[in-house]
């Protein structure tokens, strides 16, 4: 057992796994460089970092595995740690080089902890438009809402992994009826009514609303950069006496092609019906006051994008005027909103809503790496210059 | 020599740690205040490009609401009612129970355009994939009422309904599409009668 144990220390304090790893990044990042002109930056970030093992393809077939991300990255940290704490000794002589491993080990954590944590959201807003939630890139929702009130709608949001598999949903008692999936394709096109091969007669998977109507082709899922998927889900929705509501299809590109959301009546009330891209609801809102987009004098090359944005919390606790533009983001409650794009002739703003609580941990591990480092060189150049004063004759 | 529980303690962190920071999904409920409804389609833009964002095939486009184009339609052809997605629907019927149907819907922008329609009337007609310069030179573009127009005729036996005969026509900011759909000889006969239809189609 204690043999066992000699060689996993061995093994995990071993300078030769350090640089085994460090070698492995390299190869990493250039086969993930390589990857993303097909797979996007979000696509590899998935493929290849936030995961422990990733799979290169070519022409759509894996051809040999890597550790991915966070393999490296996990036992460059446990190497790390391990190394500090059977072979350094903790002395006034090596302090430099323990605070510049400190940092490197936070950088490690900074990173992981940005993987599991981090959430990218967009806002676009209208000039003169308030909205108060961003919607994701890529993960969608099946709203189920009361929208009998004419102020408000009571939302309930299922998130899009859960409708994957058919079947009962569970939905905590949030609704008076049962919600059944029946069929789900992650990317799909909405087509006419026009039967042709490969389509899938909208007949067979709805009998209320739109969707009977139309029909749908299942496509390849994409994690480019500039598309996004548009799932499709087929939904029963049974009443508390067991009996059938009726089956719709839904889908983000149905939405659209109607202009409004399916409704139908249950239980004395209205009620609306979308597969929508998740949203991010906040306790303050956002009003664009106005969008500019600055040219260089006499070209058509971008000298600087601009949101002029009033924000206003629900408690009245703020309300100001912010100027977002390129690299000067507004942080507020944990959120930062970048200028990302534009849209709609300079008259909607994209804002990318980011929530990460560890973004100040790679700004805190740089400063701990560059201290470290001057701190082990400066020790070193004081000892040579005094050694070279006491040997001058 | 230090005790090896330290190490352990860590590697057991880093696991719980990844176990816990995944987050999972949950059915989740709230009160909105109600939306105005929008006019124009949301954008999609990339994660950090600074950049226009450009329509692609995965995004979808809302139906456009313009003003409507005027038309003179032959007395054999019988109007069907618009739907939310149609601005028109016609059936035409031939000999033996034969049936032709003109789709006419707008959509705002370029409808996806021009090459990735051409491109996808060609898959679902069970049609060999050929080059996009292949795509632009198989149809045929004219003139008239002062719309440009692309017209495509596309056929294959195998394929329900065997035959395609389609105009493009950007309008303004919209983009209309009109797609007579059905048997080949039923189209063969009313390809006159189409064409001379897309010249009667005046701008408000």
């Amino acid at each position: 057992m204690r043999d066992f144990w000699q060689i996993l220390v061995k093994f995990f304090t071993s300078l030769r796994l350090t640089v085994v790893l460090l070698a492995l990044g390299i190869v990493l990042v250039f086969v993930a460089t390589l990857a993303q002109t097909d797979m996007g930056v979000w696509g590899v970030q998935q493929g290849y970092f936030h995961t422990f093992f990733a799979f290169p393809k070519w022409h759509g077939t894996p051809v040999f595995i890597l550790p991915g991300g966070y393999l490296v990255g996990g036992l460059l940290l446990i190497n790390l740690i391990s190394a500090h704490l059977y072979r350094f000794r903790l002395t006034w002589k090596k302090i430099g080089i323990q605070l510049a491993h400190a940092g490197v080990i936070l950088l490690l954590v900074g990173e992981l902890l940005s993987g599991l944590w981090q959430e990218d959201y967009q806002m676009s807003i209208d000039t003169g438009q308030t909205k108060n939630f961003a919607e994701s890139y890529r993960k969608h929702e099946l709203a189920i809402a009361d929208v009998s009130d004419p102020q408000f709608d009571a939302v309930v949001a299922i998130p899009e992994q859960l409708l994957t598999r058919p079947g009962n949903l569970d939905t905590q008692g949030k609704l008076p009826f049962r919600v059944v999936v029946k069929g789900y394709w992650p990317n799909a096109d909405i087509h006419g009514p026009m039967m042709a091969p490969g389509l899938i007669p909208g007949a067979s998977l709805a009998n209320r609303d739109l969707g009977a109507t139309l029909s749908l082709t299942p496509v390849a899922t994409t994690t480019q950069d500039n598309t996004r998927n548009s799932p499709a889900a087929s939904v029963e929705l049974v009443g508390p006496d067991g009996g059938t509501l009726g089956t719709w299809l839904v889908s983000p590109t149905l939405d659209l092609f109607a202009g409004r959301p399916q409704t139908f009546d249950f239980g004395g009330r209205t009620w609306a019906l979308s597969l929508r891209v998740a949203r991010a609801y906040y306790d303050f809102s956002l009003t664009l006051r106005k969008f500019s987009h600055d040219l260089y004098p006499g070209t058509d090359i971008p000298k600087n994008y601009s949101s002029l944005v009033q924000l206003k919390s629900a408690g009245g606790l703020a309300d100001r005027d912010v100027l977002i533009y390129m690299n000067t983001p507004l942080r507020h409650e944990g959120l930062t909103f970048y200028q990302a794009s534009f849209a709609n002739n300079d008259q909607t703003t994209i804002l990318q809503v980011v929530r990460n609580p560890s973004w100040t941990l790679p700004y805190v591990s740089c400063l701990l790496v560059a201290g470290g480092l001057l701190v082990q060189f400066g020790m070193s150049l004081l000892g040579f210059v005094s050694r070279r004063k006491s040997a001058a004759p | 020599m230090p005790s090896i529980r330290p190490l352990l303690l860590l590697s057991a962190a880093f696991v719980i740690g990844l176990a816990a920071g995944c987050r999972k999904a949950e059915v989740t409920s709230y009160r909105a205040p109600k939306e105005a409804p929008r006019a124009a389609a949301p954008a999609v833009a990339g994660p950090s490009s600074p950049s226009m964002p450009s329509a692609m095939a995965s995004t979808p486009m809302p139906t456009a609401s313009g003003a409507d184009l005027k038309w003179t339609v032959p007395a054999n052809w019988e109007s069907k009612p618009a739907s939310a997605m149609r601005k028109a629907t016609f059936v035409i019927k031939g000999d033996g129970g034969a049936e032709a149907e003109l789709a006419i819907s707008a959509l705002n922008g370029d409808g996806g355009g021009e090459q990735s329609n051409l491109v996808r009337w060609r898959g679902q007609l069970g049609l060999p994939e050929i080059s996009p310069a292949e795509v632009a030179a198989g149809v045929t573009r004219f003139e008239a009422g002062g719309l440009k127009m692309v017209v495509a005729d596309y056929a294959n036996d195998k394929a329900t309904p065997p035959r395609l005969l389609a105009a493009i026509v950007p309008v303004g900011d919209a983009t209309w599409f009109f797609k007579l759909t059905g048997p080949a000889a039923l189209l063969e006969r009313e390809k006159p009668a189409f064409l001379a239809f897309l010249k009667t189609i005046k701008a408000p």
